[in-house]
């Protein structure tokens, strides 16, 4: 590792001040499981390294029936999987940390963490999509709010600007006769990368049944998580026949781009997307509030 | 180079040590503390023979910044025998034959004490997950498990 | 029902409480005053060479204390036969591999020694590289080794009965290609050495070698100094599985370092070190044609096996040839012809990995045998139960086999894991079976086949027990010493085991085809035999007695009929301590040392083990994804010293079986191998291996210590192909190639599907 400054900050604005001054040479460090392998293996080099540690607030995970859920930067995993309303309220979130590395990976790991290390196959990712989640941005400066599909650009690369951090992700209440599920494949044993990722939140029409409004989107096959929205119109109106699902696959599959890499082939990924596709569809009928 | 303090308390006791910006908790806790039970074995958190119990968490100690664990409770596989009085999952360990070259014990053990303090009576399931981030290329974790479901259905050995 | 008192119980092991207590140094916990760090730099490419080497500004940065390049060392290759040996510790004039040792440091830390790595140059003049053995082959292709043509390392012919006679009254002919890929070790502790010079000249080096006399040998060679000023220490080790066996380049390295800068030097390798320029096991790839009449009998096995070597000749040869004899010795068979050829790429080299050629033979062997059954409408467990091999029987190479659980393995096996009522009854779930022949005592095969002992009678009554065999984890230190114990009628607690260190010790060759148990068992009874006879002999004089009458048990030396008089054995030792101590030494010799004929013809063993693993498995038919559901393994060990020991050799072995079989595959791009760590290289966790079912045969060898023989390798060997048969039985699909991956079993169902004129994955 290159040799840093470390700072721990008392207060918000004495962290966005401190990355309104260092901008690309600072790094804020919140679990560490991506930032230090990566500081290890030189592939980010920081000259300073901020711990919001002791920034009030920081760790808070907040939940209201109106507002939804507001998760703070330093939400592990595990809190989250320990949160009794997650897992009644929010079970694809469950789903998504659960595929998240191992048990002291979750210890220390976040999801802001997680989404802002962008990794193509990042686990979160898919779940917050189709949550309609929101990121909230604070600089020295001022703050914004950005859906979380503008807010991934390319591999490894968010929206937020060097000045900017990310101080919470918001995600809207659930809504009535909604179902959600994510299913992932990982590349070789249980505890592995992803290889596909396929995150979808079903709302259904209570009387007919059929797919009222549907949120597809997929990890690990393409540059960044994206939403299938071609597979998602194509569903729209139609019931959970198999005969749908199928050529939803096909659909869903087509959407999405994966690269071969380690000796599994981009196809194989791509057949793959239909295979979850089908599961997940599957998974969030069976969840249907 | 600049050193910063750093005051944590490791297995009970309180310590102020001098670190470099680039050390982990890993290095604070063999290099500085002496403390070699907890092993090396990829550096990167993917091994799980780091693992020590931090603020009552099983963590990987090769990804915690040395000034990240600044008033930080540490516990590791030292910290586990009183005396010459090992504890009951040290105990399993030995008497079930769950170990062979040792290399991954003390990480096994502090993830199977973290499991235990929080729930302590785990189906076979939850204890092979709960080690899943612990490696092992002797054992085929057969015994590790067994070591650890009978401590605990019997609470001791 | 055994007499015993320690032999076959389930005592734990000498070592656990240390190791549970974080208490056990290993060599990475090791620290000596003033100890320096060492790097190495290694080659970016594959093929080259080396022009000129610049350590004109490493040697300047502070902190740096030493740097050498090939110029710096004595033009002295290593290896295991000085005749074969063509790798130096630091290469001089050519890299062959992406990681190939070029230069390396001391400096007072280690992100010292990492900058100055960093600030050497190095001008290569790069050659075409060669990845591929059949490239490596081709008449044209660029020689790796100057001199050596089509980059052959090494080829064996091997013949035995009228092959050509046996296909022609065969019924049925089978020729079906294999291919097993090179996986890495995975030790929990990489790669390592500290050296430190005397001002004697004596150099001591602690390693994580499985040979501390072979190293020592070794190193004397290498470094142009006598064995008597070299100390070669094992220190506990995490993990061998022969990727230590018996010298690294580092080794070499911090000896020339600690020589340069009188402080010891300490060099470890990082785990991407250890994955991207490590040792791995010999990918193979078998062409098998066999021969059989329609009842099942095999008349005859033929094969062509191209070894990958890598870059530097290591145990290539000999584990090819190792492959061989296992090929031709699983099962009786009447004729056989294999071809072997080991071919050198530009690839880091291989080396000896558990099983050393099993795991390749069999897959080969056991999923063709399934292939076999299938067609002459035979069921699997019978086709081998009719050609299984037993006791008495002589092989066509030459193999005497003494003790043998083979068909035990097989009947209880599937007894247990209900072949009969499960095989074809699931849909997408299936049940397979293999079985392995190996080496049960050591192989004759590169000499050092003998094993020594030395012990003595303390005081107390409790002995100390010098050895050279290495413990890696598997618990030979405690299995010598219980056979120690039994002979003379104490518990384990009182048996002290130094073992491991070339002052200390008398020679052993070290931890290798499972030999431990055998031949140094062997020593070890001889030297308690030796003892026993010296006890009872002062005891019959206090006694009053002849020690023909005499007997010891639980510490203590009675007439036998008569227990009441009996004599405390620490006051034998007390009372003539002074006199004449007690010293105990065993010497074993196999009468064999290597197998002369050309054609390779000889028992190649003291002792055969055997073994069978029935494995059940899901396949999840969309995704190609494979679950395990039950394994099932007996193995024959001619008699259980260690339980636990025993179990666990077994578990650990189907682990990594499975991890063959399913996960693990070293891949290179351009010669690079880029996946780099346990990220990239998944080898099985605990979630997913199911539980394992371990049944022990006890064949009692006639040879072995207290009728036993080795066990450590056999456990991995059946796993793969048991895997394969079990997917076949699931969905039909027959995959040749390892790892089993999704992929391969979706594309095959697919193939299927189409020809079937059924859509397989259908919603």
């Amino acid at each position: 590792m290159k040799t840093f400054e470390f700072f721990e900050p008392k207060t918000l604005t004495e962290a966005l001040k401190m990355f309104d001054r260092y901008g690309e040479k600072a790094r804020l460090l919140a679990g560490g499981t991506d930032l230090v392998v990566q500081m290890k293996q030189k592939s980010i080099a920081p000259d300073y390294v901020v711990s919001p540690r002791f920034i009030p607030d920081f760790d808070l995970l907040v939940r209201d029936e109106a507002k939804g859920l507001q998760i703070a930067p330093l939400v592990t995993y595990a809190s989250l999987l320990g949160s009794s309303e997650i897992q009644e309220k929010y079970p694809i979130i469950v789903d998504a940390c659960l595929a998240v590395g191992t048990p002291q990976i979750r210890n220390r790991g976040t999801i802001v963490g997680n989404i802002c290390n962008a990794n193509p196959a990042a686990d979160t990712i898919p779940s917050l999509i189709v949550l309609n989640s929101a990121i909230q941005l604070r600089s020295f400066n001022g703050e914004r709010i950005v859906p979380v599909e503008q807010f991934l650009k390319a591999p490894n690369k968010t929206a937020a600007s060097s000045s900017e951090l990310v101080t919470g992700i918001l995600i809207p209440p659930p809504r009535a006769n909604s179902g959600g599920a994510y299913f992932w494949l990982p590349k070789a044993t249980r505890v592995d990368e992803t290889l596909v990722g396929c995150a979808v939140l079903i709302t259904i029409n209570a009387d007919s049944l059929i797919f009222e409004d549907t949120k597809i989107a997929l990890g690990a096959v393409g540059p960044t998580p994206f939403r299938a929205r071609k597979t998602e119109n194509f569903l729209l109106g139609k019931s959970g026949s198999d005969e749908v699902l199928a050529e939803a696959g096909e659909i869903a599959s087509n959407e999405s781009s994966p690269i071969g890499r380690f000796n599994i082939s981009g196809a194989y990924r791509k057949k793959m997307v239909k295979v979850l596709l089908n599961r997940s569809i599957k998974k969030a009928l069976e969840r249907l509030s | 180079m600049k050193k910063y303090v750093v005051s944590l308390t490791v297995n009970g006791e309180k310590f102020e040590i001098l670190a470099k910006s680039t050390d982990t908790l890993l290095d604070l806790l063999r290099s500085n503390l002496g403390l070699t039970g907890t092993k090396r074995g990829c550096n990167t958190g993917e091994c799980g023979a780091c693992t020590v119990i931090m603020d009552g968490k099983a963590v990987n100690s090769c990804l915690i910044l040395a000034l990240d664990a600044n008033g930080r409770n540490v516990q590791t596989v030292e910290g586990l025998t009183k005396g010459d009085k090992l504890h009951p999952l040290q105990e399993a360990f030995v008497q079930y034959g769950a170990i062979q070259c040792g290399y991954c014990t003390p990480g096994m053990i502090m993830s199977a004490k973290a499991l235990l303090d929080e729930k302590p009576d785990p189906t076979e399931n939850e204890i092979r997950e709960a080690i899943s981030g612990n490696l092992c290329r002797c054992t085929g974790y057969q015994k590790i498990v067994i070591a650890i479901l009978h401590v605990s259905r019997e609470g001791k050995l | 029902m055994s007499d015993y008192q320690v032999i076959g119980k389930n005592i734990p092991k000498i070592d656990a409480k240390l190791k549970a207590t974080g208490q056990a140094q290993f060599l990475p916990d090791l620290k000596l005053p003033q100890m320096l760090y060492g790097k190495v730099l290694r080659s970016p490419i594959a093929h080259g060479k080396i022009l000129h080497v610049n350590t004109a500004r490493a040697k300047k940065l502070i902190g740096v204390k030493a740097v050498i390049t090939g110029e710096d060392i004595p033009d002295i290759p290593f290896g295991f036969s000085p005749a074969t040996a063509n790798k130096y510790p630091l290469e001089k004039k050519r890299v062959r591999f992406v990681g190939d040792e070029v230069a390396a440091v001391a400096a007072i830390d280690q992100d010292v020694a990492e900058e100055a790595i960093g600030l050497i140059n190095v001008e290569y003049d790069e050659l075409p590289a060669i990845f591929s053995p059949e490239e490596a082959m081709q008449s044209d292709a660029i020689q790796i080794h100057e001199g050596t043509k089509q980059n052959l390392a090494g080829t064996i012919h091997r013949e035995f009965g009228d092959i050509k006679e046996a296909f022609k009254t065969s019924d049925y002919i089978f020729e079906d290609e294999f291919e097993t890929q090179a996986v890495a070790h995975c030790c929990l502790e990489t790669q390592g050495s500290l050296a430190s010079f005397d001002y004697n000249g004596k150099l001591t080096l602690w390693s994580t070698t499985q040979f501390t006399h072979v190293l020592q040998d070794m190193l004397s060679n290498a470094l142009c100094m006598p064995p008597r000023h070299i100390r070669v220490i094992k220190t506990h080790l995490g993990g061998g599985f022969g990727a230590r066996m018996p010298m690294d380049s580092i080794d070499g390295i911090a000896a020339f370092l600690a020589k340069k800068t009188f402080k010891p030097v300490k060099i470890m390798n990082s785990r991407e070190e250890e994955f991207g320029t490590n040792r791995y096991r010999y990918p193979m790839t078998i062409h098998l044609k066999t021969g059989v009449r329609n009842d099942g009998t095999f008349l005859v096995r033929c094969a062509k096996i191209i070894t990958d070597n890598g870059a530097y000749y290591n145990q290539g040869v000999s584990v090819t040839s190792s492959a061989i004899g296992k090929l031709i010795g699983l099962y009786r068979v009447s004729s056989a012809k294999v071809d072997g050829y080991i071919v050198y790429t530009n690839k880091s080299w291989g080396a000896a990995f558990r099983g050393y050629g099993g795991p390749q033979a069999h897959f080969a062997v056991e999923s063709q045998i399934d292939m076999i059954a299938e067609k002459i409408r035979m069921d699997p467990m019978d086709i081998r139960l009719k050609n299984v091999n037993q006791r008495g029987d002589k092989t066509i190479h030459g193999w005497k086999i003494t003790s043998c659980g083979f068909k035990e393995c097989i009947q209880k096996a599937t007894k247990l894991a209900g072949w009969k009522k499960k095989r074809g009854k699931f849909k997408n779930r299936g049940i397979g079976m293999a079985s392995v022949i190996h080496t049960g005592g050591g192989s004759r095969q590169s000499g050092y086949n003998f094993s020594s002992v030395v012990l003595k009678l303390k005081n107390d009554g409790s002995i100390d027990l010098f050895t050279q065999s290495a413990d890696l984890g598997q618990g030979s230190n405690t299995i010598l010493g219980q056979i120690a114990a039994e002979v003379l009628g104490l518990s384990i607690d009182d048996i002290n085991v130094i073992s491991s260190d070339t002052d200390l010790a008398p020679p052993d060759l070290g931890a290798r085809a499972s030999r431990q148990t055998f031949t140094t068992g062997l020593a070890v009874k001889f030297a308690a035999e030796d003892a026993k006879k010296q006890i009872l002999s002062k005891a019959a004089k206090a006694l009053n007695s002849d020690t023909k009458v005499l007997a010891i048990r639980d510490k203590k030396i009675y007439i036998k009929g008569r227990p009441r008089k009996a004599l405390e054995l620490h006051k034998i030792a007390s009372i003539y301590f002074d006199e004449n101590p007690i010293i105990g030494k065993g010497i074993y010799i196999d009468h064999i040392s290597t197998i002369s004929d050309p054609n390779g013809y000889g028992n190649f063993a003291p002792a055969y083990i055997f073994g069978c693993q029935v494995i059940e498995v899901e396949v999840d038919h969309e995704t190609g994804y494979v679950k395990l559901l039950n394994v099932v393994a007996a193995h024959d060990l001619g008699r259980t010293i260690n339980l636990a020991c025993a179990e666990g050799q077994i578990e650990g072995g189907v682990v990594q079986g499975i991890g063959f079989a399913l996960t693990e595959k070293t891949v290179w791009e351009e010669g690079e191998i880029i996946n780099t760590s346990f990220l990239g290289y998944k080898i099985p966790t605990a979630l997913d291996v199911p539980s394992i079912k371990t049944i022990l045969v006890e064949s009692n060898d006639p040879n072995g210590p207290f009728g036993a023989k080795g066990l450590g390798e056999a456990p991995i060997v059946p796993t793969a192909p048991a895997i394969a048969n079990a997917i076949y039985n699931a969905v039909g699909v027959r995959i040749k190639t390892l790892p089993i991956t999704p992929e391969k079993i979706l594309e095959e169902l697919e193939k299927r599907g189409k020809k079937d004129g059924k859509k397989i994955n259908s919603y």
